[in-house]
């Protein structure tokens, strides 16, 4: 095969998939919710996986005309993109029913995964061939193979600012179409004819069967449309798509809401974020219309103490943008991580609410909340966090959140001037959950910034919505006062005050299980042990497991089934289920199609010997290279403060630097030196890492972005190096003395880092993303152990 | 005879009037039962629940009202009946009006073996007829009497204002599928139950030229409870409501407002009803 055509082909196929995967994401995202990424990492991860199986077993027919096979792959992956995106829409599967009818929704997840699949093997098995290639040649293919991943992250997120996702998917389409063509034999009538049919065939499925992603019937946005909402703007971006409704069937009820308040609600249109997060904008034409939302908790610390400077964590629709100018304060700081919104905001809506945005004393400042916190500077009398909802059916329960951490509260209690104050609101769920953890980690950080949480905290409640209000200076008298009155006007219920009894509280809207003992409980010498009986897991949220969203415990989700039956089934949080479905899934597939080449006689692999020694390797360093990569990346997107780019450039940079250390591996000539030293670099520096890359970064975390994005792609390099070594040094040996082998390790790979994907997240649950790191770390030592005595001998 | 002002003849006059106006009022309607299984003779009229009155009744004067009575499939009901007892649910009269109300009617024909489950059952247009004891028990915490006005969100088949109707003849309905409140109200009128006003509407409104309402019951799951409800429930009402995320467990709560206009309220318990379409109360 033509060395540079070849190394251009895979380059683009590689990039092809990695681009391919986030425009599927933002893709699943906009039909159901974002957990779906990690279905779309299996997806990949078990396409790459089976092409290594399927090229075990047909090694003796892809060996001699590996070139004809590479250019057919490419132009089968070009067709399969659309083909395979038309069909997922067709599988009904339904995440609101996923716990109760959990059969058959597991089986439509598999399904979507499985045909997902189908472009991910397809691209997994172009480049196993090309791995296929003369030994020599391995690390070459493999560094482009890497180059071209790390390019895609890149391009995808390029694609998605300029294109809505149905326009890069045809992109991507025309792409691998492209990369057939680059290594097309011109020459030979067949091929090109071949060649041309298959363009033939891609331009009549785009052209024939167009092609737009659908929502989830469950979602907010289709049940609007069908009351008549109309949709008046509609753009699409990297992060989402903003839709925004108007007319009479919508009607937006601020969250926290008093009973009792008699000021009507200014008319308004919704912004609605990929179909479901939705945020009212209210056309006012003073401060005075907000009134209203002086009836809703949010206000509580504009009636104790005089706000003249206030950061709002998330601008939205501008509401309490609304409530700070209603209390007349001077300086407003709106951060809004969403660039979209913003111009949303300041272009069509200007006139109907969204020029609230540029009032006097608003500044608007296009950054992740958490990093706006973390970059030092101004402090304010008042940070509000808008209301979040606490996801009824879980579907974000393996979300990350940093905001909601005791480090995020140490952040926002470091920008607070004397006698400030932090109001945060959730959504009250029944057993309370989410109210009792942010109240948790608001202790917490109090307690670890010296202060006596006692002291400190206030917590309320309205119908659905828990308030906590978290206070820099111990709560004056006077400020106890002004929270009975403020409560009892609007009729809001007292959990959690200095100086409160119980009879004085869960008089509103009475609830079985009021938080006033629970708030006790917290606060209290006995903490751990409420902790550990309380059904669900409302213990603080720290950096390193970031999930604030998951309360249910395995344990707990077994008893409540048990208990309660098909009804206890509503307590499952779906983020958490899809997880493990995925989990289990991945590791029956792998168990079955890295053991099905064994059984046949197919590619002389039943007779290679070294199987065990090459088995363990690859598994290890599949899952070590996918533990550390996850933890880091985690890591750094607190860093760089906006997960898509950071996760666009720490996935590209773990990439390149690992097809350099690919690249770079040719030069040694000692595999058994290659293997040892790398894997206790990538070992060294993975411990090292977790102990000290906070501190490192964190000093610079008020820089502009581009700057601490190539700190952050510095930090990795010496990683990606390292690791980029392991894999193609063993493929090397191995294509040199037992090339049977090769495609099978391959396999053995992609099932690895399929397993170590979906299991890293579950792991961090439970023991934290430096845990996950450690393990990675581990794994690569294994690995080391494992090969050194092998590759020793062909030094020898 | 001077009376307070007042001559003697003029208070005869009024007397007159008052006493014209009670005849008038008591003479039956055109509610008589049309359906070929209805039962011809009458039974009781509007039973009051054993608990006490949730508030002094805006209507003074209740039309003489008797709901229609069915034969067919008694069997099931009763057994339907006997399911909803063994929840705890023993309030007689809220049990007697499920066991006269035919779900069969208000069911699709091709549910209709399964009319008498205890189970919500779909009736179209992505919503459901709610599951038995649900209707039971959300009547039940309504506390009506003869003379409540009650406004149901969310007519669906009709088959939860039907069953009000064996309590009050002053029933409201709203639903926002044109299709199903025009299904609705033709039912209603085929089946007797003309007592009930069927409007197709946004529920997040109510209904303000029939408000006040001693009573509201919302038969889908809203976000938030809209404001414009709360305003159009009488001092003393009571409201009915799922609360919570669409197509998610939501949480039922009994909402009571007070004399002095102050707002009580209580999660009962969970539950999963279809979204009130419309209302967005979450970001």
């Amino acid at each position: 095969m033509p060395i540079l055509r070849t190394r251009l082909t895979v380059a683009l196929i590689s990039g092809v998939t990695i681009a391919l995967e986030l425009v599927l994401m933002r893709s699943l995202a906009l039909r159901f919710w974002d957990h779906f990424a990690y279905l779309i990492i299996s997806a990949a991860l078990l396409g790459f996986a089976t092409s290594g199986t399927a090229l075990t077993l047909l090694r003796p027919v892809v060996l001699p005309r590996r070139r004809g096979v590479l250019v057919g792959l490419a132009m089968m992956l070009a067709i399969a993109i659309p083909l395979a995106l038309r069909a997922a829409e067709h599988v009904p599967l339904n995440v609101q029913a996923f716990t109760r009818n959990l059969l058959d929704q597991a089986g439509n997840f598999v399904l979507i995964e499985l045909i997902l699949t189908i472009p991910m093997f397809l691209a997994g098995a172009a480049v196993g061939v090309t791995l296929m290639d003369e030994p020599e040649r391995i690390p070459g293919h493999y560094a482009a193979n890497l180059l071209g991943s790390g390019a895609g992250a890149g391009g995808a997120v390029a694609l998605l600012t300029v294109m809505t996702v149905p326009e890069a998917m045809t992109v991507l389409a025309a792409t691998a179409c492209l990369a057939g063509l680059i290594l097309l034999p011109w020459r030979r009538l067949g091929a090109v004819l071949a060649a041309l049919s298959g363009v033939a065939v891609l331009a009549a499925v785009q052209l024939l069967l167009p092609w737009a992603p659908s929502m989830s019937q469950y979602k907010t946005l289709p049940l609007l449309e069908w009351s008549g909402a109309e949709t008046i703007h509609r753009c699409w971006g990297p992060l989402g798509r903003i839709d925004v409704l108007s007319g009479g069937a919508v009607h937006y009820v601020p969250a926290g809401f008093s009973p009792v308040c008699e000021e009507e609600i200014p008319p308004h249109v919704l912004i609605i974020l990929d179909g479901d997060s939705a945020t009212g904008v209210f056309r006012t034409r003073s401060p005075a219309e907000f009134a209203f939302l002086d009836y809703t908790t949010a206000a509580l610390p504009y009636r104790l103490a005089k706000c003249s400077s206030v950061l709002i964590l998330g601008a939205g629709g501008g509401g309490d943008i609304g409530l700070a100018r209603f209390h007349s304060s001077g300086r407003i700081v709106a951060v809004e991580s969403n660039p979209q919104l913003i111009s949303v905001m300041i272009g069509p809506l200007r006139q109907r609410g969204g020029g609230i945005y540029r009032a006097s004393g608003v500044e608007v400042v296009n950054v992740e909340p958490r990093g706006y916190l973390s970059g030092g500077g101004e402090k304010f009398d008042l940070i509000q966090i808008p209301f979040f909802a606490v996801s009824s059916a879980g579907e974000a329960a393996a979300s990350e959140s940093y905001l909601y951490t005791v480090e995020g509260f140490e952040r926002m209690l470091e920008r607070l001037r004397p006698g400030g104050m932090i109001n945060i609101a959730c959504e009250a769920r029944t057993p309370p959950r989410g109210g009792l953890r942010l109240f948790a980690t608001a202790a917490e950080a109090l307690r670890r910034t010296g202060r006596q949480p006692r002291e400190h905290l206030v917590m309320i409640r309205a119908i659905g919505t828990v308030n906590v209000t978290v206070f820099a200076s111990p709560i004056r008298p006077e400020q106890t006062r002004a929270v009975r009155k403020f409560c009892k006007v609007r009729n809001f219920d007292l959990c959690r005050l200095p100086g409160l009894r119980n009879e004085q509280t869960n008089l509103y809207h009475e609830l079985d299980e009021d938080y006033y003992e629970s708030a006790g409980a917290i606060l209290g010498g006995e903490s751990e042990r409420y902790f550990d009986n309380y059904i669900f897991d409302v213990r603080p949220t720290y950096d390193d497991r970031p999930y604030f969203f998951r309360f249910l415990r395995p344990l707990a989700a077994v008893e409540l089934v048990g208990r309660l039956g098909s009804f206890g089934r509503g307590f499952l949080e779906v983020g958490y289920v899809l997880l493990a479905v995925a989990l289990l899934e991945s590791v029956v597939l792998a168990a079955v199609l890295i053991v099905l080449p064994l059984i046949g006689r197919a590619g002389g692999l039943r007779r290679s010997t070294g199987k065990k020694r090459a088995f363990g390797y690859f598994l290890l360093i599949g899952i070590g290279f996918m533990f550390i990569e996850m933890s880091f990346l985690q890591r750094l997107t607190l860093y760089l403060a906006h997960p898509l780019y950071s996760a666009a450039v720490v996935i590209g940079a773990f990439l390149v630097f690992a097809g350099i250390g690919s690249s770079l591996s040719r030069r040694w000539r000692s595999p058994s030196t290659v293997i040892r030293r790398a894997g206790l670099v990538v070992a060294v520096i993975s411990i090292v890492y977790i102990f000290v890359l906070n501190e490192l970064l964190y000093p610079t975390q008020g820089w502009p972005v581009w700057s601490r994005a190539i700190l952050a792609v510095g930090a990795v390099a010496p990683l990606g190096v390292a690791m980029g070594h392991m894999f193609p040094t063993a493929m090397r040996c191995l294509g040199a003395e037992r090339p049977t082998l090769v495609p099978w390790c391959w396999a053995v790979n992609g099932f690895a880092g399929v397993v170590a994907t979906v299991g890293a997240v579950l792991l961090a649950m439970e023991i934290g993303f430096s845990g996950v790191a450690a393990l990675g770390a581990a794994m690569y030592l294994g690995a080391m152990i494992v090969a050194v005595p092998a590759t020793a001998k062909r030094d020898g | 005879m001077q009376w307070g002002g007042m001559n003697s003849w003029v208070l005869t006059v009024l007397v007159v009037i008052a006493v014209a106006c009670c005849a008038v009022m008591l003479l039956p309607g055109n509610e008589s039962p049309k359906a070929g299984d209805l039962a011809t003779g009458p039974v009781s009229t509007a039973t009051a629940t054993a608990s006490a009155p949730a508030s002094a009744p805006t209507t003074t004067t209740a039309p003489k009202w008797t709901p229609p009575r069915f034969k067919a499939r008694q069997n099931e009901r009763d057994k339907m009946v006997r399911v909803i007892r063994a929840y705890g649910l023993r309030d007689k009269a809220v049990l007697k009006a499920m066991a006269a109300v035919p779900r069969h009617e208000f069911v699709l024909p091709r549910y209709s073996r399964r009319a008498y489950a205890d189970t919500p059952l779909p009736i179209g247009y992505g919503q459901t007829i709610s599951q038995p004891y649900m209707v039971a028990e959300m009547t039940r915490l309504l506390k009506l009497t003869p003379k409540s006005r009650v406004l149901e969100i969310g007519t669906g088949s009709g088959y939860q204002a039907a069953v009000l109707t064996h309590f009050t003849p002053h029933v409201y309905s709203i639903e926002i599928v044109k299709p199903l409140a025009e299904s609705a109200r033709k039912k209603m009128k085929r089946l007797g139950y003309s007592v009930v006003n069927v409007r197709a509407g946004d529920g997040y409104y109510g209904w303000q030229k029939q408000a006040p309402f001693d009573a509201i019951i919302v038969t889908c799951a809203a976000g938030r409870i809209p404001p414009p409800l709360i305003r159009q429930l009488a001092p003393g009402g009571r409201m009915v409501i799922p609360v919570g995320r669409p197509f998610a467990m939501q949480s039922l709560m009994l909402l009571e407002k007070r004399a002095d206009g102050s707002i009580r309220s209580k999660s009962l318990m969970a539950v999963a009803f279809v979204p009130m379409t419309g209302q967005v109360g979450k970001k």
